[in-house]
């Protein structure tokens, strides 16, 4: 039991923006009253925020650990974790160790990350991984854009039999969302081609394109009433003049629910790396009047980091203009992935460009609620550089002095020096926790009601906002203080979110040939089993909403 | 002779074995030195569980010729079966080399290749807890990369270890005689369903049950796809990893080794 006392509090889910008022924690949750011998935390100068929620980041899984094993020259420079009676050892740099990923996630104040790329055949790795990383709750999307057995199911028309088929895979990767990467451009990295324009026919295929992959994962994630809408990485990422795919692929969107990932990569015009300019005022235009949309930012900054993505021909592009490393996998029938370490320089033109349009479409996005803080980590920047970002959001004069540090050319192809805008707290605390939370569909997450987890992160307040949310002075998960007067004192499990959709179980008999035919495992050995998910906690869909 | 030959050849397509052999055999009267046939006789030999005898006569036929990639694939097979798993790899590497997509010599080396364990999951593990796949140091209370250095063979040759767990490998069979040496001077605890090499020269050997035979647990394939171990017998033995929790458990009750500073014991 405790009680948080005297602190400024910003749940903007209950519209409690800065009121000085008691948040009381019991059995888990936040409740309205505890008794007078419980612990009370002064929380006098400081703000009371509900814990973060990263709605898209990369942490665990087949993906990951291959970019682990392809940068140890990252890791020698990374941040260690000692071994101590409360942490196990690790390293916390471009990509964190599993327990170090649960640490400094907590340790920033953040409790909830959405693992954001699960292919179902490498499924229990990532739930093996996700096991191994403590305190934070976690959910999983599960890659389904460019899975042969649905392409196949839509190049035949056969919409009914993919959305059971969708709803079999989500249950079987033991995952929480849809996540649509590259929609066919990753089945055809496999021919050595891509989808770049959402009408091109997917190589291999004769009829279905990126449009009707887009559209038909939509519909089955609406129809399946899953809790959170389809995540969608669009064609094209990457290139100048792609925010034209970005726009079309909305467009595709009107009447589904759907939540735009990383849009600073999808928000570029210009013809070639050198025209490349900014897009971002087209893309928040559609954006603001679309209220059927979410997005996080995928914001940049500058840096080493490593990036890691489905999205296999522009992992291939971006090696070919790094000339750095480059590592490709290939996920059977599913999906593939590509690792390029990279490293974004404030002078480079494009880089600055790409710095600036992150930022341009978190100011430039009207409704907090719809866009959420992220950089995709790893691959725009670092999760444990969200302060840094929050900094820049919140304080225009120190974003106008690091502007100047931009190549001067830059400054035409950019609109971020004319955009004034300061968020507020009440802001920052939308789109890190109230807002994610709101788009994942988790509605004990995101807020200090009563009934809600109770999940806290209290902060000093400072002038300077990087050094207030870097080194939180309390954190709370579910109801244990992890992190005291900053520093760790408690490592707990967390949660895992998986969505169960109703699906007829004959689906599998249609399935089980397939696997037989195709993959270089067994049907049997396919799903993930409810015993290997530890923490295991299931939304039970609604029945299946069938358009008349 | 090179219709001979052919019909042999299409005789072996066919599968029957008693025929082309007899067509191979009076072949290699003509031409004692005919590398073909020798292969053939050898993938014969193989067939009929011969490996030994197949290895033999594949190992004529390459040194006639050295360049033929089916050859040395075939020799790594027969060499596989037959137990010499340095000249497996051997063999497959240079079938590789002169047919880079030939995908029976890469199955061989793969095949070949396999420990003693689960060495691939090995790998994805310490990966994911440690950043790197091996080669780790924790001296310092936080993982460091050096192999060379920190490998198992190193740590043992220079004497570095106070003592070793092995686990998922039998190192006596493999291992520089340095390292072995060390081994059998230090204390070594051995964790393995059978008796190997390096129990043998260990202080302790645990018996425990064999994964995926009747302890659970994931087992990571050579392309880092796991697999769900499910056990089809019961073990009157203990798995590794309750052997080794029971370990950590006694360990925790001896006095904790943190400086001052910290309280308690270690968690794990
Ligand atoms: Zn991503």
């Amino acid at each position: 039991m405790l009680r948080i006392t005297n602190g400024k509090v910003y749940d903007p889910k209950n519209g409690v923006n800065g009121v000085v008022r008691d948040v009381c924690l019991d059995g888990g949750k936040v409740v309205a009253s505890v008794p007078a011998h419980a612990r009370v935390i002064d929380a006098s100068g400081m703000v009371v925020f509900p814990g973060g929620v990263d709605v898209h980041t990369h942490v665990a899984g087949a993906a990951l650990n291959f970019a682990r094993g392809l940068i140890p020259e990252q890791h020698r420079k990374a941040r260690p974790i000692y071994h101590s009676p409360q942490c196990r050892a690790g390293l916390a740099g471009s990509t964190p160790t599993t327990f170090a990923t649960g640490y400094v996630y907590a340790g920033m104040g953040w409790t909830t990350a959405n693992e954001a790329a699960v292919p179902i055949l490498s499924a229990k790795h990532t739930h093996e991984e996700l096991r191994d990383t403590p305190i934070i709750d976690k959910c999983t999307c599960v890659l389904m854009a460019n899975n042969e057995i649905i392409l196949d199911l839509l190049e035949n028309a056969e919409f009914e039999r993919a959305k059971q088929v969708t709803a079999w895979q989500v249950w079987a990767a033991k995952a929480y969302g849809v996540k649509a990467v590259n929609p066919g451009g990753v089945a055809g990295w496999k021919w050595g081609k891509d989808c770049k324009g959402l009408d091109e026919v997917v190589p291999g295929y004769n009829k279905v394109t990126p449009r009707t992959i887009i559209k038909a994962l939509a519909d089955i994630v609406d129809q399946l009433a899953l809790p959170h809408p389809i995540h969608i990485h669009c064609n094209n990422l990457g290139a100048p003049g792609n925010f034209t795919t970005t726009l079309e692929t909305m467009k595709t969107l009107e009447g589904n629910r759907a939540h735009m990932a990383h849009l600073q990569y999808h928000a570029y015009g210009g013809d070639d790396w050198f025209t490349m300019s900014s897009a971002s005022v087209p893309i928040a235009e559609y954006f603001n009047a679309h209220p059927n949309l979410t997005c996080d930012a995928g914001a940049v900054l500058f840096g080493d980091t490593v990036t890691i993505t489905a999205d296999g021909p522009w992992q291939h592009l971006l090696y070919e203009l790094t000339g750095k490393k480059w590592g490709n996998l290939d996920v059977e029938n599913e999906t593939g992935c590509g690792v390029v370490p990279y490293v974004y320089k404030e002078k480079n033109l494009v880089n600055a460009i790409q710095w600036a349009v992150g930022l341009e479409l978190l100011l430039l996005i009207t409704d907090p609620w719809r866009v959420s803080l992220t950089t995709d980590h790893p691959n725009g920047a670092c999760f444990w550089r969200y302060p840094e970002i929050v900094r820049l959001l919140m304080d225009k004069d120190f974003r106008k002095e690091e502007i100047k540090k931009l190549p001067e050319k830059v400054l035409p192809r950019i609109v971020l020096p004319e955009l004034d805008r300061e968020y507020t707290l009440y802001e920052i605390a939308i789109i890190t926790s109230a807002g994610p939370a709101r788009t994942l569909g988790l509605p004990q997450k995101g807020h200090l009601g009563i009934g809600a987890d109770a999940d806290v992160a209290i902060f000093n307040e400072r002038a300077n906002a990087m050094e207030m949310f870097a080194y939180p002075r309390f954190v709370i998960k579910a109801g244990t203080v992890i992190i005291e007067e900053g520093e760790l004192r408690n490592s707990i499990e967390g949660t895992q979110f998986a969505s169960k959709p109703v699906y007829d179980e004959t689906i599998e008999d249609y399935l089980r040939p397939l696997f037989q035919q195709h993959y270089t495992m067994s049907f049997e050995n396919y799903p993930v089993a409810e015993e290997c998910v530890h923490g295991l906690e299931v939304h039970q869909c609604g029945a299946c909403i069938t358009p008349t | 002779m090179s219709q001979a030959f052919n019909r042999a050849v299409q005789l072996h397509r066919a599968g029957n074995l008693d025929q082309d052999e007899l067509v191979y055999r009076q072949l290699l009267d003509d031409n004692p030195n005919h590398a073909d046939v020798l292969h053939l006789l050898g993938v014969i030999a193989h067939q009929r569980g011969n490996p030994a005898r197949a290895v033999a006569l594949i190992r004529r036929a390459v040194a006639i010729d050295d360049t033929n990639p089916i050859y040395h694939c075939n020799l790594a097979e027969s060499c596989r079966v037959s137990g010499d798993m340095p000249e497996a790899a051997a063999h497959s590497r240079k079938a590789i080399r002169l047919l880079p997509h030939h995908a029976d010599a890469h199955n061989h080396l793969g095949l070949a290749l396999q420990g003693h364990g689960n060495v691939t999951g090995a790998d994805v593990v310490m990966r994911y807890t440690l950043s790197y796949p091996f080669g780790i140091s924790m001296t310092r209370g936080y993982p460091r990369f050096n192999p060379g250095e920190y490998s198992t063979i190193d740590l043992l040759v220079r004497g570095d270890n106070d003592a070793t767990i092995v686990i998922g490998a039998d190192p006596g069979a493999t291992m520089p005689k340095p390292a072995i040496e060390h081994l059998r001077r230090t204390p070594t605890i051995v964790l393995d369903p059978k008796v190997t090499h390096t129990s043998r020269l260990s202080r302790v050997h645990f018996t425990t049950a064999p994964a995926g035979i009747s302890a659970p647990g994931t087992a990571y394939r050579m392309d880092e796809v796991p697999l769900p171990l499910r056990p089809a017998l019961k073990s009157p033995y203990l798995s590794d990893e309750e052997v080794l929790k029971k370990i950590v458990a006694a360990v925790q009750r001896r006095p904790g080794w943190y400086p001052k500073a910290h309280s308690g014991t270690p968690v794990t």
